[in-house]
């Protein structure tokens, strides 16, 4: 375990050298009706080479809307007003929307909840996979489809050469997913966002496209973001989980340092939120609801939720504070929960 | 014990078109049976396509079942006139999948509540209304909530205005149809406790429906696992979690995410994914995924046995002892949070009471 | 109900005093303050309240009475003193527009609102039964829209022979089956929601279920196209009196006086036709450009 651990902290040391993607401060907000929402709150962090990365949280937390900015899809009266999005060593919020046309096409892919809503239903399988190798790799007809080919494969297909031939709606959810995975990588992305890729699927195909990202990891090298609301999942295939509370990240660590030394108030509630398997013992909950974004809550946003609230909390903004190796979390009674925990045991 | 409601053979048919005069059917379910005593909750997990909505519809007879008999109170639902089966609905109520589009969005959710009370004449004038701000109060909403329109609520407030219907005619039997499946797990936590309580409160009997299995084995006293519209596994919950006995059951058992990744478990795997129900073989239908399937199992129509008093499951090769048996221990988590509770079980009811009433709940994500 | 358990809390009478449903200011305030911030409906707004109070204070506006002959100003161009010009007879075409506003108004209404009663109830009982009856009742309905839809308001119009009542009957049966093709479809959706299947686990009725639950929730979309039906019917009511089957030509209707400033068309009169067009125009504009914006408006997810 200890040679183990060692090298996943020394590969972790030598990802976070090289940070391909840097996010800093970003503020994303949302200009509506009733006020202006702050979605992103001067969110920072990094993503490294090769690492798979969860971004957890409830509804309403921002990871979406994370997921969103980093590519420049925000939609009116949603809008980026602050920050960096470093990737590759340029600012993706100055990119001119041809720049961004060409980086999410070859650089960053996206993958959806809905695999099914995101194929065009009147095109085949086979068609939108070789229009994409055709228009950004400029293949001819017959290297696209040879290629097509190679892909399906690629994610367990079985019968490729039948399945170009398929729409989407004659595909299942998770055979869906698994086109939209082949179509990410066929460009050899340096990063893939895959938002909620698994909801909606039933756990034995989960299990599937789970392994099936972590495979194409190995495969190609690429870093992927993960977001998700489910902490199960995250742990089954991220190396890094950062958990996302109104707009920020309140914790991140190593998904086994994650497990074993949870410490941010909130972290907590949402472990322990979870049902488990065999008990009938009473669930913990968290009291109250997510804050609204256009009245944020003074200092550290959970503090209206949070046990361990004192005025401090309410007066100034936490920082992060390092808890172990890539190990952080913003809360300023880090102590007195570590503490509650032991004597909870 | 009696059976508060006794389903047999049930049947859900439904007709496919493959030609202009030609058709195919589907079986949404294909001969169901169970019982559910007073008191309990049983459990009803599956994936999708594997009927188990479809049950909670016919067992409330919201669709007409093909065949089969549904013995509810000693009298069968299936024979019962339209004003007889509208009696009975008072005690046998339903809580639906999406908390939104189970309300009228036209209707402020007190008059939703009153509806029922109104119907089966619960109560009328000032104290119907009494009736259902008391309703609010007992799902953790105050009064105040009762002439909000759906969407001014959260996700969470909805159900439990769902759960305020269904509790609105004192009824004995509630069938929840994946009740939190569209809900933040901390949210949904809220709402499991409210039900647990609920039902040692007002002696409550719960037929849950529900994909997750943490859910099911959290509220149901008995679980029936379905595949491809049979029940292929029945038993007390904590038997057939910790020891599934059939290749489906520890399938799902083991693709679980592990709430400690450091304890990875064996898999195993199903390959492929649920074959089509149109018209499907009268064998065992795990056979296309199953790693344990033979030439036997193609020959022999499918039956459920029982391994144990009360524990059924329709694998024979099970049966014989011709297939290891995983067992699923309690997932120890690393840190113990349950201690940790921040409040009172009753504070955790009512907790979003403390919301103010402004909350947006349409948020941009 | 059965004795109240420990936990329930009793309920003080002052609670009980909040309502099932917020109070009417409040709804309306809501609804007001959508429709302002939308332009397009604003200005279709404003388009027909112009149209709306000409006519209820026509008797006031006008220069002159609507049918006062005068035959010492026959067929005389815009003026100071007729605005928009007279007619063969010698009327006020100005006047005769703010007056006209009355009839066509009315023609319109009950014109949409005999075919909006008609054809949604029609719609929603065929969508709801569903099955053969549905299948039935929608092939009728391809029937009556077979027709070329000017041709089969001129037979009406034919066999009733001309007068108001004559022009609201063809109207309102042309734009029958359109109100029920959309009942039905909306009916067929809104079928299939949980809150439908909610009211039927409650125990509700088929005709609580269709017209307190499915029927309520089917109107927006319903009366969005009154609305721009509302403009259309305008057109059509006219288009009748202008080929001789609407209203009589002594009357002071848009429509009909198009007809009459027509035959004056070769001697270059066209204040006769242009103006009476172009209220028309102002008025199915409006009615347009408010449908459009009450779309937005009305739908209670968007606000």
């Amino acid at each position: 375990m200890t040679t183990n651990d060692l090298q996943t902290h020394i590969q972790d040391a030598e990802q976070h050298r090289a940070p391909m993607l840097e996010v800093r401060e970003l503020e994303t907000q949302f200009f509506t009706r009733k006020g202006v929402a702050r979605v992103l709150d001067k969110l920072s962090f990094d993503i490294g080479k090769g690492e798979i990365v969860g971004l957890v949280g409830e509804s309403g937390s921002g990871k979406s809307v994370t997921g969103f900015s980093i590519v420049n899809l925000i939609k009116s009266p949603g809008k980026i007003v602050a920050g960096e999005i470093l990737f590759e060593g340029r600012d993706l919020t100055k990119s001119t929307e041809d720049q961004m046309r060409e980086i999410r096409g070859k650089s960053i892919a996206m993958i959806f909840q809905n695999p099914r809503g995101s194929l065009n239903p009147v095109l085949s399988v086979g068609d939108q996979l070789c229009q994409v190798l055709k228009y950004r790799q400029g293949m001819s007809k017959e290297q696209a489809k040879r290629r097509a080919i190679e892909l399906l494969t690629l994610v367990h297909i079985p019968e490729p050469e039948r399945r170009l031939k398929a729409y989407p709606h004659q595909l299942s959810g998770g055979m869906a997913q698994r086109v939209m995975i082949a179509m990410a990588i066929s460009c050899g992305p340096e990063l893939l966002i895959a938002d909620e890729p698994t909801t909606g699927l039933d756990v034995t195909i989960e299990y599937q496209i789970i392994q099936l990202l972590k495979e194409m990891r190995d495969l190609t090298g690429t870093s992927v973001i993960v977001i998700t609301h489910d902490l199960n999942m995250a742990a089954e295939v991220c190396d890094r989980i950062m958990v996302m509370y109104a707009g920020k990240v309140v914790e991140q660590a190593p998904v086994d340092q994650f497990f074993s030394r949870p410490s941010h108030p909130y972290t907590l509630g949402l472990l322990a939120s979870r049902p488990s398997l065999h008990g009938s013992a009473e669930i913990p909950t968290i009291p109250g609801n997510v804050p609204d974004l256009i009245h944020r809550p003074s200092g550290c946003s959970f503090h209206p939720r949070c046990r361990w609230a004192t005025a401090e909390c309410s007066a100034t903004e936490p920082e992060p504070q390092t808890i172990g190796p890539h190990h952080t979390a913003s809360c300023h009674h880090l102590e007195e929960v570590q503490r509650d925990i032991a004597a909870a045991r | 014990m009696t059976s508060l409601l006794r389903v047999e053979s049930l049947k859900k048919y439904y007709p496919i078109r493959t030609g202009m005069f030609s058709h195919k059917m589907l079986h949404a379910i294909d001969g169901v049976s169970f019982e559910i005593e007073r008191g309990e909750t049983v459990g009803l997990v599956g994936e999708s396509g594997s009927g188990k909505s479809t049950v909670a519809k016919c067992a409330t007879m919201l669709e007409a079942p093909t065949a089969g008999a549904i013995e509810f109170h000693g009298s069968n639902l299936t024979t019962l006139s339209f004003n007889e089966m509208t009696r009975a609905r008072s005690a046998l109520q339903m809580v639906f999948q999406d908390p939104y589009d189970s309300l009228n969005p036209r209707r402020t959710v007190g008059q939703t509540v009153l509806e029922p009370i109104k119907i089966h004449k619960v109560a009328s004038g000032q104290v119907a209304k009494d009736r259902v701000a008391e309703l609010f109060e007992r799902v953790g909403l105050r009064p105040e909530h009762m002439a909000r329109y759906p969407h001014q609520l959260s996700g969470g407030q909805q159900q439990r205005v769902g759960i305020a219907r269904a509790l609105a005619t004192n009824p004995e039997l509630i069938v929840l149809d994946e009740p939190t499946s569209a809900l933040d797990v901390s949210v949904q936590a809220k709402l499991l406790r409210l039900l647990k309580g609920l039902q040692r409160e007002q002696q409550l009997t719960y037929l849950f429906i529900s994909h997750d299995l943490s859910v099911i084995g959290y509220l149901s006293d008995k679980v029936a696992v379905m595949y491809l519209g049979q029940i292929i596994e029945f038993g007390p919950t904590k038997q057939v979690f910790s020891r599934p006995r059939h290749p489906y059951t520890m399938a799902l058992m083991s693709a679980i995410p592990a709430a400690n990744p450091l304890e990875r478990r064996e898999r195993i795997i199903l390959s492929g994914e649920i074959p089509s129900p149109i018209e499907p073989p009268n064998y065992c239908r795990l056979v296309t995924r199953c790693p344990y399937a033979t030439d036997e199992c193609r020959s022999q129509p499918m039956e459920l046995w029982e391994v144990e008093p009360g524990h059924t499951v329709a694998c024979i090769r099970s049966i014989r002892g011709e297939i290891p048996i995983p067992t699923f221990l309690e997932d120890a988590p690393m840190v113990n949070l349950v201690n940790l509770d921040t409040g009172s079980e009753a504070d955790a009811v009512a907790d979003d009471v403390l919301l103010p009433l402004d909350e947006d709940t349409s948020q941009n994500e | 109900m059965s004795a109240p358990t420990a936990n329930t809390p009793v309920i003080p009478a002052s609670a009980t005093d909040a309502a099932l449903t917020p109070p009417l200011r409040e709804r309306a305030g809501d609804f007001w303050f959508v429709l302002r911030r939308n332009p397009t409906a604003m200005i279709g707004l404003l388009m027909i309240a112009v149209v709306i109070l000409s006519a209820i204070f026509a008797p006031w506006i006008a220069p002159y009475p609507a049918n006062q002959i005068d035959f010492a100003v026959v067929s005389q161009p815009p003026s100071r003193a007729h605005l928009f010009g007279t007619d063969q007879f010698g009327q006020d075409i100005f006047s005769r527009i703010l007056f006209g506003a009355r009839i066509d108004l009315l023609i319109a209404l009950s014109a949409v609102v005999i075919s909006l009663l008609v054809g949604s109830i029609y719609g929603a009982v065929s969508g709801y039964v569903g099955g053969l009856t549905d299948e039935v009742a929608m092939r009728i309905m391809d029937i009556l829209q077979g027709f070329p839809r000017f041709i089969f308001a001129m037979g009406i119009a034919y066999a009733l022979g001309p007068g108001i009542q004559t022009v609201v009957i063809a109207t309102a049966v042309l734009n029958i089956p359109g109100y029920a093709r959309l009942m039905r479809s909306s009916m067929l959706s809104a079928k299939t929601s949980q809150y439908a299947m909610a009211a039927k686990a409650i125990g509700a009725n088929h005709r609580a279920i269709l017209f307190q639950h499915l029927v309520p929730n089917c109107l927006i979309p319903i009366f969005v196209i009154s609305t721009m039906q509302f403009g259309w019917a305008i057109l059509e009511a006219a288009g009748l009196s202008f080929i001789g089957l609407g209203v009589e030509t002594s009357r002071a209707e848009w429509g009909a006086m198009i007809q009459l400033g027509f035959q004056d068309f070769l001697q270059g009169h066209w204040w006769m036709y242009t103006f009476p067009g172009l209220a028309i125009a102002w008025t199915v504009l409006g009615f347009n450009l408010l449908g459009d914006g009450l779309q937005d408006v009305l739908d209670p997810r968007r606000r």
